[in-house]
C-alpha cells in the first residue's frame, strides 16, 4: 500500500511515517498543507491519504476543505482524516458523496497501533472509519431517542456506524455471527431502513438515518 | 464622580473637641464664602445682564460664551474652597468634547450651565450663610454686655428680655444652623458642579467598551494558550504514545521480557490518558471547534460527553461574537457536568436560539431536581459570570421535579 502523509508538523508526520513503515505500508510523499496535499496527491496517486485538519494558513478546517475538493475531483481518492476534536459535519461532509473510502478519526487514535492499521486498511479498500466519538455525537443529536433499540442493538448500531464490518463486531463484542446478523436486521427492522449489500453502504444509511 | 465621603457637618454623638472642630470649620466656611458671594454678584450679574440685550447684536454670544468660561473657573475655585474647608471632594467635570467652535462649544456644554446656576444659588446663600455665622459669633459679646448692664442696673432686665431670648437661643442653636446651612451647601454643590448625569452615561459607555475589550482580550489569549498546547505539548505527547504503541505491536510479536512488555504496556497507556487528560485541559481553556464551527459543532461535542442522553437542538440566527459564543459554551458545559453528575436524570435537552437582541439557553433534565443556585453547587458561580455579561439567569429545580435553567445573554449589552 502507497500512503501519503498530510500533516503540518513535522513530529507527528515523521511518527505516522514510521509506524507504517513497521506495517509494511509504504509512504510516498509527506506535505504540510492542503495545496502542496492537492498537488502531490496528483503526482503521486496513492492508495491512501492520511490528512490532518487543522493545518495552516488558518489552522481550522482546511484537510476537510481540500479533501473534500480532491475527492470531487478525483473521486477514486481515499482519505483518512485525522482530527484533534471530532465534529461530526465534517464526517457528513465526507461522506456526502456516498463513495465510501473515507474516514475520520480522532488523531490520539495512532496511539493505539492495531486499532489504527486497522482503519487504515479499511478505509484503502473503500470501507469507512468513523471515530466511536462522532457515532455518540450523532447519537445525541437525534430528536427522538434510540429507544427501540435495545442495549445490544445499540452497541452494534454504534459499530456499525463506525464501519465496522459483522466480523469485526463479532470480535469486539465477543458474540457469534448469527447473534451480529440477528442484531442487525433487527436494528434494520426497527429503524426501517433497507438491507445493504456492501458495509459503506450500510454505514451511510445509518448515519443518514441518524441525521434525519 | 462624587466621592461618597461622608458629610463632614456631621457633629451628634461626637465628643465635644469634635463638634467644636465641625463649628469652627463650617463657620469659617461661612465667612469665606461671605465675600466670594459679593465677587460673583459683581461679576456674573451684569454679565448676564448684558449678554441677554446684546444678543440682538449677537455680540450677546461671545458675552455668554465668555461668562460661561468664567463660571467655570468660578465653580472651580468653589470647589477648591469646599475641598479645603469642609474636606469635600468633588470630581472636576470632565467638559464634554466638541468639535464647535470656542464661541459655541460652552454654550452648549450643560456642565458650564450647572456652574452657572450654582453661582446664582451661591450669590444669595452664600451672604446668607456669612452673616448667619457673623451673628452666632458676635451675639455672645452683645449678650455679655447686655448681662453687664442688667448686673450694673443701668438697664431693667425687662427692657433687655427680648434680645437675651435671642441671644440665647442662637449660643444654642447656631451650631446647630450653621452646619445645617454648610450641610446643604454641600448638597447643592454636590448636584451642580460634580459630573453630570451626560458624563455618568460617558463613563458607563466607557466602561462596558473597558470590560468587552478585557473579555475579548482574555478571550483571544485563551486561543493562543490552546493553540500552543495543541502544536506543542500535544503533537510531542501523542508522538510519544505512537512509538510506545509501535514498541508494543514489536513486543507483541516477537519474544520480549515479560517485564519489559508490562512496563511499555505501561507507559502506553498512561501517555493515552495524559492526551485525553491535556486534550480535556485545552478545551477547558478554549475549545478549538468553537473557534472554527460555531457553538453547535461545540455543544454536541459536549452532549455526547455526558453520560446522560442529550437532546441537542441549536437554532442560531447568526453567529453571536465570540466571547458569546464562549460564555454560552462554557454555561452549557457545567450544567451539562452538573446533570451528569448530580440529577440521576434519564434524558437531557439543550435547547440554544437566538433573536436580535440575545441568545437564549435551556438546558433541562427529568432527574431529582433540588438543585439550589444559592449554595456553592458551581450555579451561583455561573450566576455571576452570567450576570458579569448583562444576562439574565433562572433555575427551576423542584425536588423530584428535574431541573429546568434558562439564561439569556444579550447581543448588544448596555
Amino acid at each position: 500500500m502507497r500512503v501519503l502523509i498530510v500533516e503540518d508538523s513535522v513530529l507527528l508526520r515523521a511518527g505516522i511515517g514510521r509506524l507504517l513503515e513497521d506495517e509494511g505500508i509504504e509512504v510516498v510523499a509527506e506535505a504540510g498543507d492542503a495545496d502542496q496535499f492537492i498537488a502531490s496527491w496528483e503526482v503521486h496517486q496513492p492508495d491512501l491519504s492520511i490528512v490532518d485538519v487543522r493545518m495552516p494558513p488558518t489552522h481550522t478546517d482546511e484537510g476537510i476543505r481540500a479533501s473534500v475538493e480532491l475527492r470531487a475531483k478525483h473521486p477514486e481518492a481515499k482519505i483518512l482524516v485525522l482530527s484533534q476534536y471530532v465534529e461530526e459535519r465534517y464526517a457528513k461532509e465526507l461522506l456526502a458523496d456516498g463513495r465510501g473510502g473515507v474516514g475520520y478519526l480522532l488523531k490520539e487514535r495512532i496511539a493505539d497501533v492495531s486499532e489504527f492499521v486497522d482503519a487504515v486498511t479499511r478505509v484503502a479498500d473503500g470501507g469507512t472509519a468513523l471515530d466511536p466519538e462522532v457515532v455518540a455525537q450523532l447519537f445525541a443529536r437525534r430528536q427522538s431517542p434510540l429507544d427501540a433499540l435495545t442495549p445490544r442493538e445499540s452497541d452494534v448500531l454504534s459499530l456499525m456506524a463506525q464501519g465496522f464490518t459483522n466480523a469485526a463486531i463479532c470480535s469486539s463484542l465477543s458474540i457469534g455471527q448469527a447473534t451480529v446478523e440477528k442484531h442487525t436486521s433487527a436494528i434494520f427492522q426497527k429503524l426501517m431502513l433497507e438491507q445493504s449489500s456492501t458495509d459503506h453502504r450500510r454505514v451511510l444509511a445509518v448515519l443518514q438515518w441518524l441525521d434525519k | 464622580m462624587a466621592t461618597a465621603t461622608p458629610t463632614t457637618t456631621s457633629w451628634s454623638a461626637k465628643p465635644i473637641r469634635a463638634y467644636w472642630r465641625h463649628f469652627i470649620r463650617d463657620s469659617t466656611y461661612g465667612i469665606a464664602g461671605f465675600p466670594l458671594s459679593i465677587l460673583w454678584l459683581t461679576i456674573f450679574v451684569p454679565l448676564v445682564a448684558v449678554s441677554g440685550p446684546l444678543m440682538i447684536l449677537g455680540v450677546g454670544f461671545v458675552v455668554l460664551a465668555f461668562t460661561l468660561r468664567a463660571a467655570t473657573a468660578a465653580a472651580g475655585a468653589e470647589r477648591w474652597l469646599l475641598r479645603e474647608i469642609l474636606q469635600v471632594d468633588i470630581a472636576d467635570p470632565i467638559h464634554l468634547q466638541s468639535h464647535r467652535s470656542p464661541l459655541i462649544s460652552p454654550i452648549e456644554d450643560p456642565t458650564r450651565w450647572r456652574a452657572l446656576g450654582f453661582l446664582c444659588i451661591r450669590m444669595v446663600t452664600g451672604m446668607f450663610h456669612g452673616s448667619i455665622v457673623m451673628v452666632v459669633w458676635l451675639f455672645p459679646i452683645f449678650q455679655l454686655v447686655a448681662f453687664i448692664l442688667v448686673i450694673t442696673g443701668e438697664v431693667p432686665l425687662t427692657d433687655l428680655a427680648i434680645p437675651i431670648g435671642i441671644g440665647l437661643f442662637f449660643i444654642a442653636f447656631g451650631p446647630l444652623i450653621i452646619s445645617g446651612l454648610a450641610k446643604s451647601h454641600v448638597a447643592i454643590a454636590r448636584s451642580l458642579l460634580g459630573p453630570g448625569r451626560e458624563q455618568l452615561i460617558v463613563e458607563a459607555d466607557l466602561a462596558v467598551r473597558n470590560r468587552d475589550l478585557s473579555v475579548e482580550a482574555a478571550e483571544a489569549e485563551r486561543r493562543r494558550i490552546e493553540r500552543d498546547l495543541h502544536d506543542g505539548a500535544q503533537a510531542r505527547l501523542a508522538t510519544v504514545a505512537l512509538d510506545l504503541g509501535r514498541a508494543k505491536r514489536k513486543l507483541e510479536h516477537g519474544e520480549a521480557d515479560p517485564e519489559v512488555a508490562a512496563i511499555i504496556d505501561h507507559a502506553h497507556s498512561d501517555a493515552k490518558a495524559a492526551i485525553v487528560e491535556l486534550r480535556n485541559l485545552a478545551r477547558g481553556i478554549h475549545p478549538a471547534v468553537l473557534t472554527d464551527r460555531g457553538l453547535d459543532a461545540a455543544l454536541s461535542e459536549v452532549a455526547a460527553r455526558c453520560t446522560v442522553p442529550v437532546h441537542l437542538d441549536v437554532r442560531l440566527r447568526t453567529r453571536p461574537p465570540a466571547h458569546i459564543e464562549s460564555a454560552a459554551y462554557f454555561a452549557v458545559s457545567e450544567l451539562v457536568a452538573n446533570i451528569s453528575k448530580h440529577s440521576k436524570a434519564r434524558n437531557a435537552w439543550v435547547t440554544v436560539r437566538s433573536d436580535e437582541d440575545a441568545v437564549y439557553l435551556d438546558v433541562s433534565d427529568d432527574g431529582i431536581g433540588g438543585a439550589d443556585p444559592t449554595i456553592g453547587s458551581g450555579l451561583d458561580g455561573l450566576h455571576d459570570r452570567i450576570a458579569g455579561l448583562g444576562g439574565d439567569f433562572s433555575v427551576r429545580s423542584p425536588l423530584g421535579g428535574g431541573t429546568a435553567t434558562m439564561i439569556e445573554l444579550p447581543l448588544n449589552q448596555r
